[in-house]
């Protein structure tokens, strides 16, 4: 069992449903259950992956995780405090501490207002810095992050994909958060930008001592940052263990299924890959029990009926299938 | 350094609102729109000094009978009505009727429609659903209707209470467009973005969601200003909108009509020809920004 507030970040027995809403008086008919009850924690200055397909509910999880999406239920716990009560109480405190690097480097930056706007509004907000010290911060900022002072003055579609992403990490890290969801921040840029923003945030990790919550489709991305990975199915996180853990001993079958499919640049190799037959369950209409077992090779009775637990299979090694239970 | 500074803050005025207009500039029926508004507002401006007579004088012929219903000539270049007034200095100074109405309505209506969509658009649930059901009322009301009921409300109607009740009716449209913007843009990741900073919803809105919908907001505000004009026409034509003598183009039309049938066909067709000019000046005008200012486009 997670303890709420255990850890750096503990994120206890989080659900997200976005209700359907059918007819004239939108009368709630039924739920997408986007996140699902899920628990986990962060530890501080790691980088935890989450792993999934599209619609897993991996992005509902980060967005959720930071309260910009109402959690349905469940807790969220940043060094001890409960961030939904935080956020009434002193929400500079949370935003401060919390940010998020977004996806879409075209939508993610208002095209209306130049660089120092965009990455200096908050900080002037706060009241961090002002005028010309804020000029500087900005500038200061932006050369971290890998682009020129004098970009500042300039708006957002004067910039590649990779610039603008940087833009936003520039614009996140103006704060100085300690905790950081970023969310696909490379999946929409070339291969050959991808690499370099993620070593920036590598680089800006150990520098500014951040947390990291990375979430990605791409295992081979999440394998280069992340210290510890989990693995999202259908709402749920099936498996979450060590990098090393997680590649060598796979346990969950849906884990083994998806390493199965990474490419490996062999002819001679012989391929033992597990194909999944069927495709994912709505999250409107989910399995019962494991929601995994419609499409498990290994499924048993009891996995229709029961719901495995997700729990510590040692050596920090969490997983939820009953062929791991004790 | 500090040269270098601002030379390359020179060259990349980078404004979203610079590359609209180098966009418009390509546009030739989006020119055509801007310089036929522009003459326009040129003529109303300058109407004392453009106009050859007094719009509201009758006038006497030299041999001292009244100019009643003169055909075009070189004295008269649209001809006199019936009361013996110069038509052509009439439309010039009607062009300041329809122009005021244009603006004034239209600033009626941005006044209501702006912050009404702008609140149904950034909060779903029952402000949206309230503001919604309003301007579903309005429009499935029939309008004419509704303005001729505000104007009869006030007995005698001033040119005040057109703008008003046109701006009462015409708001629907900005509305539309300002909720269908906030609606879109809400979800965007740079409000998200916002909203994860901490920044407070008046900077969200009109910081980050208000500079973005006002493209579409323009358009269709210039759009309006040619139905305004006809509106006003309209109204001025059914006896409910300006009063005579003022030189109102849809009051010389709806004067003048009995006499097409009599061959005194100037007194009607002028009054239109200007309205139509007005109206297809706006609706180039508005295309033209609509191309111009469409993100969509690019991206």
């Amino acid at each position: 069992m997670i303890e709420p507030g255990s850890e750096y970040l503990t994120v206890t027995n989080l659900k997200k449903y976005f209700p359907i809403r059918k007819g004239v008086f939108k009368k709630t008919v039924g739920n997408v259950r986007a996140v699902d009850d899920i628990s986990f924690f962060v530890r501080e200055r790691e980088t935890l992956g989450l792993v999934g397909e599209s619609g897993c509910g991996k992005t509902t999880t980060g967005r959720t995780l930071l309260h910009l999406l109402e959690p349905t239920e469940g807790q969220v716990h940043f060094r001890g405090e409960e961030v939904g009560k935080l956020l009434k109480k002193e929400p500079g405190k949370v935003r401060r501490n919390m940010q998020i690097i977004f996806q879409d480097p075209y939508g993610s930056l208002n095209p209306r207002i130049n660089v120092r706007d965009i990455v200096g509004e908050a900080v002037r907000y706060y009241g961090l810095y002002q005028g010309r010290e804020l000029d500087e911060y900005v500038a200061e900022l932006l050369q971290k992050c890998g682009l020129r002072p004098e970009h500042r003055f300039r708006y957002p579609h004067e910039f590649s994909g990779g610039q603008r992403q940087r833009i936003g990490i520039a614009r996140a890290l103006a704060l100085q958060p300690r905790f950081v969801v970023c969310d696909e921040p490379v999946s929409a840029l070339d291969v050959s930008i991808q690499s370099q923003v993620l070593n920036l945030l590598k680089d800006l990790q150990e520098e500014m001592l951040l947390t990291y919550l990375f979430i990605s489709h791409d295992l081979s991305v999440v394998r280069h940052i992340s210290d510890r990975i989990a693995i999202m199915y259908l709402g749920k996180i099936v498996e979450l263990a060590h990098k090393r853990e997680f590649f060598d001993n796979p346990l969950h079958p849906y884990t083994k299924a998806l390493l199965s499919a990474i490419p490996v640049p062999d002819p001679r190799r012989k391929s033992d890959r597990v194909i999944l037959e069927g495709d994912v369950p709505s999250p409107a209409t989910p399995p019962s029990g494991c929601r995994f077992h419609t499409r498990c090779p290994f499924a048993m009775e009891r996995c229709k009926m029961e719901e495995p637990l997700f729990d510590d299979n040692g050596s920090d090694h969490f997983v939820a299938c009953f062929l791991y239970q004790k | 350094m500090d040269k270098q500074k601002q030379i390359s803050r020179k060259s990349h005025h980078g404004n979203l609102w610079f590359e609209a207009w180098l966009r418009f500039k390509r546009n030739r029926l989006a020119m055509i729109g801007l310089i036929m508004v522009f003459s326009v507002i040129m003529i109303a401006v300058f109407a004392p000094y453009l106009a050859p007579y007094e719009p509201s004088r009758q006038l006497i012929w030299t041999e001292g009978k009244a100019a009643k219903l003169a055909s075009p000539s070189s004295a008269h270049w649209m001809g006199t009505d019936l009361y013996g007034r110069d038509i052509m200095s009439r439309i010039i100074f009607g062009s300041r009727i329809s122009l005021q109405i244009g603006i004034f309505a239209t600033l009626v209506s941005l006044i209501i429609g702006v912050p009404l969509g702008a609140l149904a658009g950034y909060m779903p649930g029952w402000v949206d659903d309230t503001i919604s059901w309003l301007i579903n009322v309005v429009f499935a009301f029939p309008f004419i209707l509704f303005v001729l009921a505000v104007v009869a409300v006030f007995k005698n109607p001033s040119m005040v209470v057109i703008y008003l009740a046109i701006g009462l009716v015409t708001w629907v449209q900005i509305a539309r467009v300002v909720r269908g913007q906030f609606i879109s843009l809400r979800e965007r990741e740079f409000v998200e973005a916002a909203r994860a900073l901490g920044l407070p919803t008046w900077r969200i809105i009109f910081v980050h969601i208000l500079p973005n919908a006002i493209a579409p907001v323009i358009v269709q505000a210039t759009l309006g200003m040619g139905s305004i004009i006809m509106i006003e026409a309209g109204l001025a034509f059914l006896g409910f909108g300006a009063q005579p003598p003022t030189p109102s183009w849809g009051l010389m039309i709806s004067i003048g009509q009995k006499y097409l049938a009599t061959g005194h066909w100037w007194w009607a067709i002028f009054p239109g020809l200007a309205i139509m000019y007005t109206v297809l000046a706006f609706n180039f005008l508005g295309d033209g920004l609509r191309d111009a200012l469409d993100v969509r486009l690019k991206r």
